[in-house]
């Protein structure tokens, strides 16, 4: 219809009359009807913009928080976990730190000890409260017969006075049953301790004139049979001087905790047993 | 079969009193857990259920303890003997008042422990050491003998039923 140079023609007429109205538009805007007509536009656009804006935000908000929280609250759970799983593990530390270092102190006495010894867990304490023992998980296949001395690196604990095939139970030397032939260590003054079912004992038949003061060491003499001499059994705690009468009557403190008690030594070659002095 | 649940309750018990609440409580003086057991076959079941769990009972405390040999079977059966003897007269028979036989079944056995320590100490034994475990004893007894009056009851009731049904059931299919 039209020939290919009338339609160039009208292709550069379009362009120049676009090109004009465009620079008509940039006049415009350099107008001062520019401006009230933006203003107006925008009066009427942008709050709608800006509440669909903020509608967005707050819906992405939304979900994204949504999915944080949920990945945050898997987070904890896991965090959670994991604590307590450091916590077991820092308590097993612990533990066997602790363990260790009692230990040390058996291994350390084993060392220094010329007898034989086995290393015994308590298992069970004294149903009554007027009497005082503990079960122990050694007993007969690990070579303990009724009669053997007991004791911790600190001090003599008592002796086995039942025994099964894998437990036995000791009669601790607070029981009011139990005594132990033992001397002040730095006067060498013999005496009998005896307990009293509480946490002190008494260190009995020292004479009147016996050097004996407050806070000496009292050990095993060695010569009841059971316990070997020089063992450690407590200190004088308190020294009554009565008048009349020929013995003092002294307490003394234990060197054995026996609240604690957790592990324990059972000597296997005590000097000599004759399980017929023993209380039925 | 109920003797098997009689044991495991003396087991429990006793483990209870020598190995877990020392273990979690430490020095706190708790009494003896076999009692309120002893006075519930007392008063609740017949003598051939109650005599062999009693003496059971005894001979594993008496066993376990460093105290004098007998001196439990000496305060179970007497306790077992005693208030079986006192019911027939004095209707002790009531849910409410098992708490105040637990603690007087509680302070016999503290007087026997007592006369024993003394007679072995060959002289009075007192201290106030004593009074305050006895006090604590009476009061863990007063706390918790209702909540083992029901255990025990619960649990034996469930036993008999359990055990005459398969018996019952045992007894048509043969």
């Amino acid at each position: 219809m039209f020939s290919k140079k009338t339609m160039v023609i009208a292709g550069l007429i379009f362009l120049v009359a676009a090109n004009g109205i465009v620079f008509s538009f940039n006049y415009i805007r350099k107008s001062s009807v520019y401006p009230a007509a933006v203003e107006t536009v925008l009066f009427f656009t942008a709050p709608v913009m800006e509440g669909v804006t903020h509608t967005t935000r707050f819906a992405e908000n939304t979900w994204h928080r949504y999915f944080s929280l949920a990945t945050a609250a898997k987070e904890n759970e896991r965090l959670g976990r994991e604590l307590a799983e450091a916590r077991h593990q820092l308590h097993l530390c612990r533990e066997s730190r602790l363990l260790d270092k009692r230990l040390e102190g058996f291994l350390e006495f084993r060392e220094t000890t010329d007898h034989k010894t086995v290393l015994a867990s308590v298992v069970g304490r004294e149903p009554s409260a007027w009497y005082q023992s503990v079960i122990i998980n050694r007993g007969r296949i690990d070579g303990i017969e009724t009669g053997m001395p007991v004791m911790v690196p600190e001090g003599v604990v008592g002796q086995v006075t039942g025994v099964s095939r894998s437990h036995a139970k000791v009669l601790l030397i607070i029981d009011r049953n139990n005594a132990v032939d033992a001397m002040v260590q730095r006067t060498r003054t013999r005496g009998m301790v005896k307990g009293l079912s509480s946490n002190v004992c008494h260190f009995e038949f020292a004479l009147h004139k016996a050097d004996i003061k407050t806070g000496d060491t009292i050990i095993t003499s060695g010569l009841d049979g059971v316990y070997p001499k020089g063992l450690p059994v407590g200190r004088v705690s308190r020294i009554i001087r009565r008048s009349s009468g020929i013995f003092q009557d002294i307490e003394i403190t234990p060197f054995a905790d026996f609240h604690r008690l957790e592990e324990v030594l059972v000597i296997l070659d005590p000097p000599d047993i004759d399980t017929n002095l023993l209380d039925p | 079969m109920h003797y098997i649940v009689y044991f495991i309750v003396c087991l429990l018990l006793v483990v209870l009193k020598t190995t877990i609440i020392p273990g979690v409580l430490g020095g706190l003086w708790l009494y003896d857990l076999l009692i309120p057991l002893v006075i519930y076959f007392s008063l609740y079941r017949s003598l051939a259920e109650g005599l062999p769990v009693v003496l059971l009972s005894a001979i594993m405390m008496d066993m376990i303890s460093g105290a004098p040999a007998g001196i439990y079977l000496t305060t179970y059966i007497w306790l077992f003997l005693g208030f079986r003897q006192t019911w027939r007269f004095l209707d002790l028979r009531h849910s409410y008042l098992f708490p105040a036989i637990v603690v007087a079944g509680v302070v016999f056995q503290q007087l026997i422990f007592w006369a024993a320590a003394s007679t072995s100490a060959g002289q009075l034994v007192f201290s106030y050491e004593s009074i305050r475990i006895v006090f604590f004893q009476i009061v863990w007894a007063v706390v918790s003998a209702p909540l083992l009056y029901l255990l025990f009851h619960k649990l034996f009731i469930a036993a008999d039923r359990l055990f005459s049904d398969n018996s019952s059931e045992n007894g048509h299919s043969g």
